[in-house]
């Protein structure tokens, strides 16, 4: 009876332990108080997938929206339609170039076009009888322009339509990327827009188109294009989550080449600058050259004799030609303008940014969506990195892993990082279980 | 013996992560009562369990026992629910002992050759802590000649020099991708060997109550040989230089204490405590002896374990007739802090049960069975690799030994 005993103890904690190993390790899925039924995606390139600098099918099939949609599925979400283009093609850009891909020229890894052109059937072949598409990502698109109707318009004339849009709507001299959205009467809907009513003005170094003005009627300020556009899309009771802007400051496109890039290497390099600059120097506008670490010298239509040297702070765009400074921009002739981001277009640019995401904070929050802070989950990236299950994510042009080769536009990886805040935001404001995406097997930049 | 041994070199990588890397597997009979034995001499493999009780050994003998080892696991993410699995290569930890000591002689000698520490992870790929560990397997032999002495006939002293040979083969995915969007591995491949010493004191109280004292001491495995090779695309290979490595793997002293007491002729009660201290096992650096990779000269495995304990309790039926029944359980305190648990060694404070049977067929020879179970469930959050989640492992171990008596 004693060995029985022992016996039956031996067993039962045995049956004791292996219970407290089987049970299951999963949390319970829950949708919470959304509904997620039909989930609508509204916003640019970064919504759209666009990356390397161009649409391409890859970059769609790993954007935000749509690792978000997968996730969605497992709390009743359905199918999301993009409007994809060919898997085989090397896709467009704004520009209609190609995507970018890296490559090893004269030894060293740059960036380059896959193609000498991109794929302008993009644009001529309409994929609208494909739609309605859940993905309401249009490349170029500002808070602005996404409640304009006719904004696929080619009748338009060129640069007053986007053909991003003409592709994917059944109406391009009509709909606008909002209306097509609500037409599918989401009962879930992301709205992730702002970043172009900044990023025009910034990505042509405060030369080309302006910055969204906060004040100003629907499709002309922000703050009512915001609210015309949130405004329609709870109409309904779809619930959602608005994302804000991050910096420029935190995307590589701004902060690869340091502002005092111009090194020399020869005291003989830095006596004929000194020469060449000499009453500049002596206006206090240009530091003494030296060897080392130089303040490029650049544009600025400011300055007496319209140039002087860059002061810190002040960004270079990562699209000044290459081949330019090797060939003296910077240093015997100044970089011009539309790269340079100085001070005082930086100022702009921030209370820009500052006002937009005050306006999308409170718009969240007197609609009671989920808010997305964007902008300081980037500014964690960049500053001290992410930890993803054993691999470090920063923001450093091309080994950081976040951004793609245009410096502006996310990795597969970073498209990850960005949906699993979408999901955490969703989550916490709706008491949801919406499970993170697996980073496990998404990449940054991929490497010849 | 040159030959024996590489035969079961081969055999020998194991998958068990008691106390971390430590294996208790040195004795089919010790496994069967809760791997209990400090002051329960059986048969030779108490030169390993306690080198002081050896003397004290009724017959001279010879020990095998193998262990096979059979687990499983499963890593369920906290944050996408996302389950990895990992299913292990069968691997056989053994052992093998023989002690001789002349009638009337208060002295015995002998070799032990086992199985220390070890573990075989192998997870699926693409599973979350790629960027981790994809696979480790940990191997080490050690062989212990000893030499066990018996001051009277109540205390017993013995002591073995000990030498292990380990190899650890490392391999991860490299967080760098191919244009076809597989990511690069990396490979380290060591093989260390140290010296230590196992020490025992055993003391026979009376007839029925005897008391054990053992020290194992900490084993500072240096690299003899090291190579980490990597695949990684060919623009970015200048940064990951295939080269020799070194590192150092500091192995903890344990001290064990014990206590058996015979109520009647027939049973045998064992209880005993051990502490294994992993103080230093602090970061593992794995040190890049020609060029740095990505840009530093070292990679560092950040481990910070602290001291494990273990609790023990084995009883002992011997028939009057030839068999004879045990069973027992232990409790291990992983010595892994909450924060560092890593996907190479997933261990947890754990409740192992454990059944054995022996059937002597002669006076001379003796078949023993034992079968242990181990459950592994610990949720943690690596502070390090960011790493959050729940693993569940299982393992199976089967034993059984074969001695013989002359």
């Amino acid at each position: 009876m004693k060995r029985f005993n022992l016996f039956m103890t031996v067993i039962a904690i045995t049956a004791l332990s292996w219970a407290s190993c089987k049970k299951d390790a999963k949390t319970k899925v829950s949708a919470g108080d959304a509904d997620f039924t039909k989930y609508v995606a509204i916003g640019n390139s970064l919504t759209a997938g666009y990356a390397d600098n161009a649409l391409y099918y890859d970059g769609q099939m790993v954007a935000y929206p749509y690792l978000i949609a997968q996730q969605l599925r497992q709390v009743g979400g359905g199918e999301f339609r993009q409007p994809l283009v060919d898997r085989s093609s090397v896709g467009v850009g704004i520009s209609g170039n190609a995507r970018l891909a890296l490559s090893v020229v004269n030894g060293a890894l740059t960036p380059r076009p896959v193609a000498p052109s991109g794929d302008m059937t993009i644009f001529t072949s309409s994929v609208a009888n494909q739609g309605p598409f859940n993905n309401m990502g249009v490349p170029g698109a500002k808070v602005t322009t996404a409640i304009f109707p006719g904004y696929g318009n080619p009748a338009n004339g060129a640069g007053n339509y986007n053909p991003f849009f003409t592709r994917m709507t059944t109406a391009p001299a009509t709909a606008s990327m909002l209306s097509d959205a609500a037409a599918q009467h989401p009962t879930f809907f992301t709205v992730f827009l702002g970043s172009n009513d900044v990023l025009g003005y910034a990505t042509s170094g405060g030369a080309g188109s302006s910055i969204t003005p906060m004040e100003g009627a629907p499709g002309i300020g922000f703050s009512a294009s915001y609210d015309a556009l949130v405004t329609t899309l709870v109409a309904g009771g779809a619930k959602g989550a608005l994302a804000n802007i991050a910096d420029v400051t935190t995307a590589p496109f701004f902060t690869t080449i340091p502002y005092n890039g111009l090194v020399l290497t020869a005291q003989a390099q830095a006596d004929a600058l000194n020469n060449a600059y000499a009453p500049l120097i002596t206006a206090g506008l240009v530091a003494s050259f030296k060897i080392g670490a130089n303040g490029f010298i650049i544009a600025d239509a400011d300055a007496p004799s319209g140039l002087r040297q860059m002061k810190p702070g002040e960004l270079v765009l990562l699209s000044t030609p290459q081949d330019s400074l090797k060939a003296g921009w910077g240093s015997s002739k100044p970089i011009a303008n539309q790269y340079i981001l100085t001070t005082a277009e930086l100022s702009q640019i921030r209370t820009a940014t500052t006002n937009f995401n005050q306006k999308i904070r409170s718009v969240a929050t007197e609609k009671g969506l989920a808010y997305v802070d964007v902008a300081s989950f980037l500014q964690h990236v960049k500053t001290v990195g992410v930890e993803v299950n054993g691999r470090k994510i920063g923001t450093t042009f091309v080994t950081g892993g976040a951004f793609s080769l245009d410096g502006i536009h996310l990795t597969p990886i970073g498209n990850v990082l960005l949906a699993n805040e979408f999901i955490k935001a969703i989550n916490t404001k709706y008491n949801a279980f919406v499970p993170l995406v697996d980073a496990s097997g998404y990449g940054g930049v991929k490497f010849p | 013996m040159k030959k024996l041994f590489t035969g079961f070199a081969l055999l020998a990588p194991m998958a068990v992560f008691a106390q971390g890397y430590q294996l208790n597997l040195q004795g089919t009979r010790q496994i069967g009562k809760g791997s209990t034995g400090l002051a329960d001499p059986t048969d030779a493999t108490a030169m390993f369990t306690n080198p002081g009780s050896t003397a004290f050994l009724a017959a001279n003998d010879i020990t095998f026992g193998i262990t096979p080892a059979f687990s499983k696991g499963t890593f369920t993410d906290a944050n996408t629910n996302v389950e990895s699995h990992s299913d292990n290569p069968v691997v056989t930890p053994f052992n093998l002992s023989a002690a001789y000591g002349r009638e009337k002689s208060r002295f015995k000698y002998g070799l032990s050759i086992y199985t220390p520490f070890g573990s075989t992870m192998r997870w699926e790929p693409g599973s979350a802590g790629r960027f981790e560990t994809r696979e480790i397997a940990l191997l080490s032999i050690s062989f212990q000649p000893t030499v066990s002495y018996r001051i009277s006939n109540k205390l017993g002293v013995g002591l073995g020099l000990v030498y292990t040979y380990g190899h650890v083969q490392i391999q991860k995915d490299v967080p760098v991708q191919f244009s076809n969007g597989d990511f690069g591995t990396a490979s380290i491949d060591c093989r260390a060997n140290g010296f230590g010493v196992n020490a025992g004191l055993y003391y026979a109280v009376t007839n029925q109550l005897a008391l054990a004292l053992t020290y194992r001491s900490a084993l500072n495995m240096k690299t003899s040989s090291g190579t980490a090779e990597f695949n990684v695309p060919a623009s970015v290979s200048g940064n990951f230089p295939n080269q020799d490595v070194n590192a150092t793997l500091p192995l903890p002293q344990i001290f064990g204490l014990g206590m058996t007491y015979k109520p009647t002729k027939n049973w045998t009660v064992n209880l005993e405590g051990y502490l294994s201290d992993w103080s230093k096992y602090d970061t593992v650096r794995i040190n890049y002896e020609t060029a740095p990779v990505a840009g530093s000269m070292s990679s560092d495995l950040i481990r910070e374990y602290n001291t494990g304990f273990s609790v023990r309790a084995g009883v002992e039926y011997l028939s009057e007739n030839k068999y004879e029944l045990r069973a027992g359980a232990f409790f291990s305190k992983s010595p892994i802090p909450d924060g560092y648990v890593n996907p190479d060694v997933p261990d947890a404070n754990r409740i192992n049960p454990s059944i054995g049977a022996s059937y002597n067929f002669t006076k001379r020879f003796r078949v023993d069975a034992a079968l242990l179970a181990e459950f592994i469930n610990r949720k943690d959050e690596n502070i390090v690799s960011g790493i959050n989640g729940t693993y569940n492992f299982t393992i199976w171990l089967p034993s059984v030994g074969l001695t013989y008596k002359f």
